[in-house]
């Protein structure tokens, strides 16, 4: 659809973008990086904590 | 002001200032389209013109829309934690799929759309100016999924183990009727933004008897897609009546400040004087029938006013009361089927029991008073809503006039001849903003005590953070969205003043501007 050398430009552009989130994701948003909320906490938000 | 007003008026302030930029971003999006398709028919240079010098002020516009919507997508982790917390499986995803379709689809085309002039061929450069606009029409999609669901939460169910919301049905929330109406309702409001904003601009063109040729034509694109968009925010904005009526029946008796159950054929009310005092609307004109064809579709259904929504309010907070009693029962006996049978019965109507959390932490102990008055927490702003919607559909109606008389002119190749009809259009120009903020508040200060209607109160969802935190962040963004509007108003002022002929020469002045 597009020129060779732009439609490389732009695919090219596009997985960088997808590194870049991906990369994003594994440095600090992967489950490991994630603080659970205490389950307490959340409980105690809900329900009356006795 | 508690922590509850301020994060709600953070987030009304921030939502107010994007959507001053979102309608006129969808608008010229698919404007520019038009313009452009008629350049590759025609071949006619003025038409690429035309292209370029609104797509400069697309890109004025679209810049700060970016920038003031990011700080949104944030204050749910850091003003609404616990609403992120209780419904974020089921919100985060819609909200997710919007930031990657801007990331991927949105950015790389307008990229394309303002660098790729000479790296393109014509129809190629059409085909990167249409998906922008596609892009950009799918962004609001999936951002008034997530706001379709917050109004009518489907597709999800309530998990007693993690005590959230999460969802059963993804298909549900995708295709949510409210979402779909909202959607259709709200971009079509865009193009009618991007038609005034065209319109408005061209009459000023002409008034001063500059760029006629480019100005004349510009007209004509923007009046006769502004005339349809028009009609079809009106019958779609019927629609979101509709879908508002089967689902949120408090906030339709409060637009209409209906304070009894309307028998059928209901009417509806063109002008009253809402007293709250008295729970009556003085000197209403009504119109037989209207209401109950908007709201029911049929002239044999009732429509139920506040007083009786507030009565079937208690109720519902007496039986959310079972929930919750359940609920604290389960954390007792977390392996009790027969109480984990009892939830699910009740577990519709816990959001209406969370609703006494406002008066008292230990809500299972909660008298009859408090819930009287917990039920009469459910009625919004009666008279905000009445006057707000009346305003809006009146602004509505304005502007599918002033288009029908441009376009009838238009045909007629008469645009420039009428002098008064140029000044109406010129001066027609901060309306549909208007119209699309009274929108919002319609919708959103319309759906309160609820953040998500019937399932979790406002007052909820905020974060356990310190008042003075939110204050703060609330003036930042005040000072700082005020330096991007004033930016964004010296931009087009200055763009707009330069003209099509100064702006779009010498060709290498445009792409830093556009960019800016």
């Amino acid at each position: 659809m597009f020129p060779a050398v732009l439609r490389r430009e732009i695919i090219g552009l596009l997985i960088a973008k997808a590194a870049l989130l991906s990369a994003l994701y594994f440095l600090f948003f992967s489950p490991a990086h994630r603080i659970d909320p205490a389950p307490g906490l959340i409980q105690s938000h809900l329900l009356n904590d006795r | 002001m508690d922590i509850v007003e301020l994060s709600r008026l953070q987030f009304a302030v921030t939502a107010l200032y994007h959507f001053i930029f979102v309608p006129l971003t969808l608008g010229l999006s698919i404007l520019l389209g038009i313009m452009e398709t008629v350049y590759v028919m025609t071949n006619k240079p003025i038409w690429r013109d035309l292209v370029k010098f609104w797509g400069i002020l697309f890109g004025i516009n679209f810049a700060m829309g970016v920038a003031t919507g990011i700080t949104m997508e944030f204050q749910f982790g850091t003003n609404w934690a616990y609403y992120s917390q209780y419904v974020g499986d089921v919100f985060g995803a819609p909200l997710a799929i919007e930031g990657l379709m801007a990331f991927f689809l949105e950015a790389t085309f307008v990229g394309l759309f303002f660098f790729a002039w000479d790296r393109l061929s014509k129809v190629q450069h059409l085909i990167a100016t249409w998906l922008l606009a596609i892009g950009t029409n799918l962004s609001a999609l999936w951002i008034l999924i997530a706001n379709g669901w917050m109004q009518y939460p489907v597709g999800a169910k309530f998990n007693a183990d993690t005590m959230r919301m999460e969802v059963s049905d993804f298909m549900a929330v995708l295709f949510n009727p409210v979402a779909q109406a909202k959607f259709v309702h709200t971009v079509s409001a865009g193009y009618v933004t991007g038609s005034v904003f065209v319109l408005a601009i061209s009459a000023y063109y002409l008034l001063r008897g500059r760029h006629v040729a480019f100005a004349r034509r510009s007209m004509t694109v923007a009046a006769s897609f502004g005339l349809a968009s028009a009609l079809s925010v009106v019958v779609l904005g019927d629609e979101s009546g509709y879908t508002a009526g089967q689902n949120q029946k408090m906030k339709i008796a409060a637009i209409e400040a209906m304070w009894q159950t309307e028998p059928a054929p209901a009417s509806f009310t063109v002008f009253g004087l809402p007293d709250l005092a008295t729970h009556t609307t003085k000197y209403e004109v009504k119109v037989p029938w209207a209401l109950g064809l908007i709201v029911t579709r049929s002239i044999d259904e009732p429509v139920p006013g506040i007083d009786e929504l507030v009565h079937d309010a208690y109720f519902r907070i007496k039986d959310g009361l079972i929930a919750y009693d359940t609920l604290l029962a389960i954390k007792r006996h977390p392996r009790d089927g027969a109480l984990r049978a009892t939830l699910e019965k009740h577990v519709g109507n816990l959001g209406y029991a969370l609703l006494l959390k406002r008066q008292r932490t230990d809500i299972e102990n909660a008298t009859d008073a408090q819930i009287h008055a917990a039920a009469a927490s459910t009625i919004p702003d009666v008279p905000v809503l009445f006057w707000s919607f009346r305003f809006m559909v009146g602004i509505g109606f304005f502007l599918i006039a002033l288009f029908a008389t441009a376009f009838w002119l238009s045909a007629r190749q008469r645009l420039d001849r009428y002098r008064w009809f140029l000044r109406v259009a010129f001066y027609s120009l901060p309306l549909p903003w208007i119209a699309a903020e009274l929108g919002w508040v319609v919708a959103e200060y319309g759906r309160q005590p609820w953040v998500i209607e019937g399932v979790l109160p406002t007052a909820m969802g905020v974060s356990s953070t310190d008042p003075g935190n939110v204050l703060f962040s609330l003036l930042g963004f005040v000072l700082f969205y005020s330096a991007l509007l004033v930016a964004d108003f010296y931009l087009l002022i200055k763009y707009i003043r330069l003209g099509p002929d100064d702006a779009l020469a010498p060709p290498a002045r445009i792409a830093p501007a556009a960019a800016e």
